[in-house]
């Protein structure tokens, strides 16, 4: 008798997470159910969710081994229901001895790689779900060597699109790591040692791991326990940025909280036990503080706990709704979600309808503010949904390009919906001219 | 005890049939026997269907402990009060020659009665019995059947191969062709 199986799953998360990363890797090679309850796991902890028209519905990804499929969340006053899309959509499935990884999304299509069982090499995706296309990055030549990070920008106004990933020298070089960029007008890999500004001897990005949220030309990640790394298409260079004043990322719950596109700009949403949730928006990038190697890392955090009124500015960041410890708690009490343990951050704002999507290791919660209610869409065993990102319903149908490999799917389809997504304005140049003007200085 | 004749005892029934009489307050330890019995609707014997008798009794064990521990912890200054490190030295106690499988009759039965503490005790004795174990280890511990083929198994330790370093239980297996 298998007991291990026989456990409820909570049981076996909360089994995970005090394990060293050590045991929990050696875990992976127990069984297909340890190692598929771990990846999972750690999927689910790296997320770039991405939503802009909550009030029309949005798509939730679920990873099965091996295929991705589509929900529709429906949200509305009473709770929500997920309906399965999978009827009007096709969604990438695999063949059985691949699996799949996904990874992001940008612009409202998604990305993925996918491996096969003892290949040589991973291939990456980059997926429209309104249109059905896929498209297929040529053979990179890099094979499984593990990233650092990833990310990928498209222009919804062409449809093309740059990828991007960061590799790890081998471990004795004292070189930076070198990133890899593939330009989808050119249709070739470019690959070049990494530049950033300012100089770090030392890399460690250990903390990243994950795939980049786009906005206006430039992507940015989450480095634990440090800042906001961006990396300029224009000029392919890595930057630093700080994170709003006020969050102690020590504080912070999940791995110091998520990035989400939206039209405004970056937005940014932790949730920290002593400040409570809290949503900023990246205003003025061009105010940001540079953060070079010899920055402390315990920044000063503002004292005026009480009464911040919502306009407050922190390095750059414009803090635009916030909800305290208390009342988070109380909330996500009366859905019995250990708040400390099972919470990643926010995934989503809406702001016209004041609509908050919290991510949560059980499955992720929507808290409606003018309504004062919660829902929550739980994990459901059997959906095996851990992996869940959500992707913005409506978007363009812009075609992606084609790289003839002849493994790209094309079916048209109908499109029922026009609306379009603005286009996002490239309005970095500003940026990197003020920034290099400051490298000139320091150096 | 004439005390235990005022005292409203409860009947629990566990799934090989073996019935307990416990007092009220130790099954209110259990959060679910407690809304039970806060709701009236437990007078006659309390079925619990997916628990045995041996574990029922640990348990119970356990409820005991508690309840012995909160009423004593109201008066100050008592000697019954337990500080951090004697709490922790009685769970270990208590955990001790658990072997795997009550381990996981014991996480359901805590589970399913709702009982956090004896759910934390049972999570973090898992944890010492899985902390450092290579793969083989604890498959022989849990009964875990190795599902992977041996390409699989290989891919999957490739991916990760600092953790399986130096592993005396694996050799590699040939793949037949």
């Amino acid at each position: 008798m298998e007991y291990f199986t026989d456990l409820p799953v909570d049981i076996l998360h909360q089994v995970l997470r005090r394990l060293t990363k050590l045991s929990e890797r050696r875990l992976t090679a127990v069984s297909k159910t340890w190692r598929d309850l771990i990846f999972k796991n750690e999927a689910a902890s790296s997320s770039n969710g991405t939503i802009r028209y909550p009030d029309s519905g949005f798509l939730v990804y679920v990873v099965f081994s091996y295929h991705i499929a589509m929900y529709r969340l429906n949200n509305n006053i009473n709770g929500g229901t997920l309906t399965r899309q999978d009827s009007s959509t096709h969604v990438p499935t695999l063949k059985q001895n691949h699996t799949i990884h996904l990874m992001g999304s940008c612009n409202g299509v998604l990305f993925y790689s996918t491996v096969e069982f003892g290949g040589s090499s991973r291939s990456f995706h980059v997926y429209n779900p309104l249109t059905d296309q896929i498209s297929t990055l040529p053979d990179s030549g890099f094979g499984r060597r593990s990233y650092l990070l990833l990310g990928l920008a498209l222009d919804s106004e062409t449809g093309h699109y740059k990828f991007l990933a960061l590799f790890k020298r081998p471990k004795n070089s004292r070189k930076p790591p070198w990133v890899s960029i593939f330009d989808s007008e050119k249709g070739e890999w470019k690959s070049k040692p990494a530049k950033f500004r300012p100089y770090r001897s030392r890399v460690n990005l250990l903390g990243v791991r994950s795939c980049g949220v786009y906005v206006n030309g430039v992507i940015y990640w989450i480095e634990q326990g440090r800042g906001l790394l961006a990396f300029f298409l224009e000029d392919e260079v890595f930057r630093y940025f700080t994170l709003p004043e006020r969050i102690d990322r020590s504080d912070c719950l999940g791995s110091g909280g998520l990035l989400w596109e939206s039209e405004e700009g970056l937005k940014y949403g932790p949730i920290c036990k002593r400040d409570g949730l809290s949503i900023w928006v990246l205003h003025h990038p061009q105010e940001l503080g540079l953060t070079g190697d010899d920055d402390d890392d315990d920044q000063h955090s503002d004292d005026n706990d009480q009464g911040c009124s919502i306009d407050q500015m922190s390095n750059g960041w414009k803090l635009i709704f916030r909800v305290s410890p208390e009342t988070l708690i109380s909330k996500l009490g009366a859905l019995r979600i250990d708040w400390f343990l099972g919470v990643f951050g926010v995934s989503a704002f809406d702001e016209k309808l004041h609509i908050v999507h919290i991510k949560t290791r059980k499955g992720f919660v929507i808290y409606d503010i003018p309504e004062d209610t919660v829902s929550f869409f739980p994990d459901y065993y059997d959906l095996m949904s851990s992996v869940v990102r959500e992707v913005p319903f409506t978007y363009r149908s812009f075609e992606l390009p084609d790289f003839g490999s002849g493994k790209n799917r094309r079916r048209k389809r109908k499109i029922q919906d026009e609306e379009q997504v603005v286009a996002p304005v490239r309005r970095s140049n500003r940026i990197i001219s003020k920034l290099k003007a400051a490298d000139d200085q320091a150096a | 005890m004439s005390e235990s004749t005022e005292k409203k005892m409860v009947r629990l029934r566990s799934s090989d049939g073996e019935v307990f009489e416990v007092e009220e307050s130790v099954a209110k330890v259990a959060k679910t026997l407690q809304d039970m019995l806060e709701e009236d609707c437990a007078d006659a014997v309390i079925p619990i269907t997916c628990v045995r008798a041996p574990i029922l009794t640990k348990v119970i064990d356990y409820c005991k402990d508690q309840v012995m521990i909160s009423s004593s912890s109201s008066t100050t200054n008592n000697p019954n009060e337990r500080t951090e490190q004697e709490r922790k030295a009685w769970g270990q106690k208590f955990m001790e020659g658990v072997d795997s499988s009550t381990l996981c009759e014991l996480l359901v039965a805590s589970n399913f009665l709702n009982i956090e503490g004896l759910l934390n005790l049972g999570v973090d004795k898992m944890v010492s019995m899985i902390q450092g174990k290579y793969p083989q280890e604890i498959r022989d511990m849990f009964n875990v059947v190795n599902d992977f083929t041996p390409e699989e198994e290989e891919e999957i330790r490739n991916q990760n191969a600092w953790a399986f370093e130096r592993d005396p239980y694996y050799k590699k297996r040939s793949s037949s062709k």
